[in-house]
């Protein structure tokens, strides 16, 4: 929301602050400022220029050459191709070195071989709303040849921008240039001036308002009429001639200067100044109003009522809505006339040839205001207040300063209505000191702390005899409901940065989370071992939970394996190297969310077995790390790929094809049992070592060879391992080397022989 | 036959010229060499002359022999040649884990100093944890599609991905008395146009602390800690107002970087609402609460210029950073 500085000097006139300074303020005691900025120095170089003559260019039919007093009896030469240039206006230059909003920088150039020393600039060059408007924009004849156009134009001032979502509830109070005023006042510890207001008239309007919703608690009617002088010329407008001067060529209803140039710094669109005097309110006091042509409703009651499904609603956009069962309307006797609190229709619509407007100003529920906006998209600055939830007390106050602006100008109020409750009945809140003082973890006396609450007019009462104080808070402060809302009221005018850094906690030690212990292992783990940790996006082309809203239209579904992008991972990098030594720890998406590991070992100069064969080797190491029974994990093969258990449950996946391993470390994690480390004796008798090669037909998997080996020798095997593999076209040789112990004695070469006699046996 | 003389006249001859000593060992006592044809030559020598003979021999064998010795104190040594190392090779060779990981491990381990322990949630969220019990009214925008990435659940329930880590906070809550201490480390997702600094999953780390006299003072010293630890010098921290539905007071964070403020985190002292919805009624209770984005803090850590590098699985990115052990 962006806040002119100088209606913060118009309401606390004995600021003395940069605008920097004071946005500063606002940033340590308040709320999020954007940015500090003045839209003039965007429009360095860009200066009044008189046409002095038109001439038509030799080459080129839709240029024209200009000649343009800049001042100082310099004149510059410009090819311009604007078709609604006339000899004598004054128009906006960008001399040569300006640079635009845009981007644009000035230079000079030739155009058809015509050189041109500047550029004649429309209003959206000037970053300017530019209406219904064409062509480049026509200034007012009175303005001074050579002067910054920004200067013309009223655009030199500094705005605050306050950032709207770091708003939060002080939305409801400070939406406004007043509201922001009053915390400036606030902050600053200077007076805030009160808001001019004139009395409402005595005299009734003839319309009737009925209210026939709760979600419309308030709604008030103004009557204005004297517009009738007032012509709005779309003809010239078309033209490229900028508002502010438009109307005080055309009309006699006249805001005051200052406030069409403070429209004009919020970048404002009007066809009307009624309209403007409305979107001026809303800017000024927070509060939206909504401005119907009294001539065009029908009928003499006004009802405030539900939408009913499938009504419709042509805005004065001239786009058609479908109401929804929720959304709240205001209608004549005829029809819908607005859609409450966002969006006025086309049907009651300000525009040529109103004489006479009804200026509607109520209070909506905030709720209603929201769902309806959002549905529709018409986040109208309108309904991004009325979400926000604001004080009724502002629907009269509004009224109020309009009458006040008016009257200034010369219009008549014919009447006002009124109908519901204009009080917000604000609850008193209860608050210990010592609370306070507990909570923020300083000792704030009491005085401190009253003087802080009447700074923000909390009216402050104490009972006798307790300890505790009742506060209520002013109508403006919605979002003052609680203990802590006050406490954080307190600390912030208190500071935090006065607030000291007090350490004086217990010693605890942490507990352990056998989950994230695991995966620290593992990662840590496998980086020392060469692996590459590396993130992917959980969208995927397939899987259990699909997304309503995918982000990426392709992948509408959430992963529930790690295996494919760990595989897209290693295509994408065999472009940057020999060898990929990859893996990922994330969450999958079943029913159970479980988190997994995936790796992956590659190696241009190697098979595709050798390679998933060092990738479930390397896995070994994880599982030595992490303390695991080696002889609880076995690989079983499958149709399409190899599963591996631990103690019988699945734990983990061989996906070969994509050379990636998978595994589920919540699961992992659950049964782990690690075995504790303890000493075995140095064994005092030799081993004897012993490779043995079995051939068998070519299906039969090493795995398999293993396990009979396994279980045909004694006890005095005391490790087996697989060394070799050699594939023929008719059999397959796998070479594995033993080792037989015999704890008590030297084992003889016969004692060996016979355990593998049994095995050649075997498989003979 | 070579005569004793003579062998002599060679030796200093070869002395004097410097012959390499492995030629003199090998010229004069190898099996072949002069004085063992010497040692062979004395059954041509008269009897009674064989011991003066013998003892002759051996004299200049001995003296040969110290000679050498002399001259060879040093140890033989072949040149081996050590060849050039670019650590390019090492670092490819050895693997990392993702900054990410890093600066989360980092945290843990600072965080652990002080008594607080790692706590984790659901990336798949209801809207009871992600809004509801964290006092995000139905009417917060935040709530609305086009932030939140919602997930089509069979069993009927509204499911969304975590837009926070903050739902961690009231998980723990119900499972745990106070005193409470927790980091809690994870991905959220939001629905968002990614560009160089936004993405649609990232990562935060939640803090909470709650116990009876934990206070924004409380606060105050333990972000400045953290700050100190991570950057291994003192930061400069500032507090300013801000607004979240789950905290009351809220702050945002900023540090003081390369001459300007930074916002960092968001914090809070933990909403009474947000207490109680973890079952935590006690006045006497109370705590803050913080979070902070991962990929922010590694983006200003490792000066890391497009937030989509961190899920971009090119190894080129992946393997630069990480390497270091904690």
């Amino acid at each position: 929301m962006k806040i002119p500085f100088s209606t913060l000097l118009e309401f606390v006139p004995e600021l003395t602050q940069t605008p920097e300074q004071i946005a500063d303020l606002i940033t340590l005691k308040s709320y999020e400022v954007d940015s500090v900025y003045n839209p003039a120095t965007s429009l360095n170089n860009v200066v009044v220029g008189h046409i002095q003559e038109i001439q038509p260019h030799p080459n080129a039919d839709k240029l024209q050459i200009v000649q343009v007093a800049v001042g100082n009896g310099e004149v510059l030469t410009i090819v311009c191709g604007a078709k609604n240039i006339e000899l004598g206006q004054k128009v906006a230059i960008a001399r040569i070195g300006a640079t635009l909003p845009n981007g644009l920088s000035i230079q000079a150039v030739k155009l058809r071989g015509q050189d041109s020393f500047g550029m004649i600039c429309s209003a959206q060059e000037l970053g300017l709303d530019a209406g219904e408007s064409s062509g480049v924009l026509i200034l007012h004849p009175n303005a001074t040849e050579g002067r910054p156009v920004s200067e013309v134009l009223g655009l030199d001032e500094a705005i605050i921008d306050i950032d709207n979502k770091g708003l939060g509830t002080r939305a409801s109070d400070s939406s406004s240039f007043y509201g922001v005023a009053r915390e400036v006042a606030l902050i600053t510890e200077k007076k805030l001036k009160p808001l001019e207001l004139a009395s409402f008239p005595k005299q009734q309007l003839k319309q009737h308002i009925q209210i026939e919703t709760k979600a419309c608690t308030y709604y008030s009617l103004l009557s204005l009429s004297g517009l009738s002088n007032y012509k709005f010329d779309s003809n010239v407008l078309s033209k490229g001639v900028y508002r502010v001067d438009l109307y005080v060529q055309t009309g006699t209803f006249k805001l005051d200067d200052r406030i069409h140039k403070l429209l004009q710094v919020l970048n404002q669109k009007s066809h009307h100044p009624a309209v403007d005097l409305g979107n001026f309110i809303l800017f000024e006091i927070g509060q939206p109003v909504h401005i119907f042509d009294a001539e065009k409703i029908k009928g003499d009651t006004l009802t405030i009522r539900e939408a009913k499904k499938g009504e419709t609603l042509l805005t004065i956009h001239k786009t058609e809505i479908v109401l929804e069962k929720g959304d709240i309307v205001i209608c004549d006797e005829d029809q819908i006339i607005a859609l409450a609190g966002i969006i006025g229709g086309a049907a009651a619509a300000v525009g040529d040839g109103t004489t006479q407007v009804l200026i509607e100003s109520a209070h909506f529920d905030a709720e209603r205001i929201r769902k309806t906006a959002r549905r529709l998209k018409l986040l109208t600055e309108s309904a991004r207040r009325f979400e926000r939830n604001i004080p009724v007390e502002l629907a009269d106050i509004a009224m109020q300063r309009i009458i006040h602006l008016v009257t200034q100008s010369g219009l008549g109020v014919l009447g006002y209505s009124h109908k519901g409750h204009n009080i917000t009945n604000h609850k008193a809140v209860t608050l210990d000191y010592d609370y306070v003082r507990h909570y923020i973890g300083v000792d704030i006396p009491d005085d401190n702390i009253n003087a802080f609450l009447q700074a923000l007019q909390v009216h402050v009462k104490k009972p006798f005899g307790s300890h505790q104080y009742h506060l209520t808070a002013p109508y403006w402060r919605l979002d003052l409901n609680t203990p802590e809302e006050y406490i954080e009221e307190i600390a912030r005018l208190y500071g935090y940065d006065m607030i000291p850094a007090t350490l004086n906690i217990e010693k605890i030690n942490p507990t352990i989370n056998s989950l994230f212990a695991f995966k620290r292992i593992i990662s840590e783990t496998l980086a020392k071992i060469g692996y590459t940790e590396i993130i992917t996006y959980p969208y995927s082309l397939e899987g259990d939970l699909k997304l309503i809203n995918p982000v990426d239209e392709s992948k509408p579904y959430l992963r529930k394996s790690l295996t494919r992008s760990l595989a897209d991972a290693i295509i994408l990098n065999q472009n940057y190297r020999d060898k990929l030594k990859l893996f990922e720890i994330s969450h999958v998406f079943t029913a159970e969310q479980h988190l997994h590991l995936s790796m992956a070992f590659w190696d241009k100069y190697k098979t595709s077995t050798e390679n998933i064969n060092q990738a479930y080797h390397d896995l070994y190491i994880i599982i030595a790390q992490l303390g695991f029974d080696n002889n609880q994990f076995k690989t079983q093969v499958s149709d399409s790929s190899h599963i591996i258990t631990y103690t019988e449950r699945p734990i983990g996946w061989i996906h070969a094809q994509d050379l990636v391993i998978e595994l589920d470390m919540t699961v992992l994690a659950e049964i782990l049992i690690p075995i504790t480390e303890k000493y075995i004796p140095i064994p005092k008798y030799p081993s004897v070592k012993r490779d043995i090669t079995i051939a068998v037909s070519p299906n039969i998997s090493s795995q398999e060879i293993y396990n009979t080996i396994q279980s045909l020798v004694s006890k005095r095997c005391e490790y087996i391992g697989f060394r070799d593999v050699f594939v023929t076209e008719i059999a397959i040789k796998y070479t594995f080397h033993l080792e037989f112990r015999d704890l008590e004695q030297s084992l003889s070469d016969e004692d060996v022989n016979a355990e593998i006699a049994i095995i050649e046996k075997h498989f003979n | 036959m070579a005569s004793i003389e003579s062998v002599q006249i060679e030796y200093q001859k070869d002395i004097k010229n410097n012959l390499e000593i492995n030629e003199i060992e090998h010229k004069y006592l190898s099996r072949k060499g002069y004085i063992a044809e010497l040692f062979k030559g004395v059954k041509d020598i008269l009897p009674e002359a064989k011991a003066e003979y013998g003892q002759k021999v051996n004299e200049l064998k001995q003296s040969i022999e110290s000679y050498i010795t002399e001259h060879n104190s040093a140890p033989k040594i072949e040149s081996i040649d050590i060849h050039p190392v670019n650590i390019t090779d090492i670092k490819s060779e050895l693997g990392s884990i993702s900054p990410i990981s890093w600066l989360i491990f980092r945290i843990q381990d600072i965080f652990a100093e002080i008594g607080f322990s790692v706590a984790t949630g659901p990336e798949l969220e209801t809207e009871k944890y992600n809004f509801d019990a964290l006092n995000i009214p139905k009417s917060h925008p935040a709530r609305d599609v086009w932030d939140t990435i919602w997930v089509q659940n069979p069993a009927g329930i509204k499911s969304l991905l975590r837009t926070h880590t903050s739902p961690v906070q009231v998980h723990y809550m119900e499972s745990h008395k106070p005193p409470i201490r927790i980091i809690a480390p994870g991905k959220v997702y939001r629905y968002e146009a990614t560009d160089a600094t936004h993405e649609t999953v990232f990562h935060q780390v939640e803090g909470l602390m709650i116990d009876t006299s934990t206070s924004i003072a409380t606060f105050k010293a333990i972000i400045q800690y953290f700050f100190k630890e991570l950057f291994q010098q003192e930061i400069k921290i500032r507090l300013r107002p801000s607004y979240f539905p789950f905290t009351e007071p809220s702050f945002e964070i900023d540090i003081w970087i390369e001459d300007h403020w930074l916002e960092i985190a968001g914090a809070g002292m933990v909403s009474r609402v947000v207490l109680k919805n973890g079952g935590i009624t006690d006045p006497h209770i109370q705590g803050f609460a913080f979070g902070f984005g991962v990929e922010r803090l590694a983006m200003i850590l490792y000066g890391i210029d497009d937030i989509r590098l961190i899920h971009s699985a090119d190894i080129r990115f992946a393997s630069q950073l990480g390497k270091i052990q904690l």
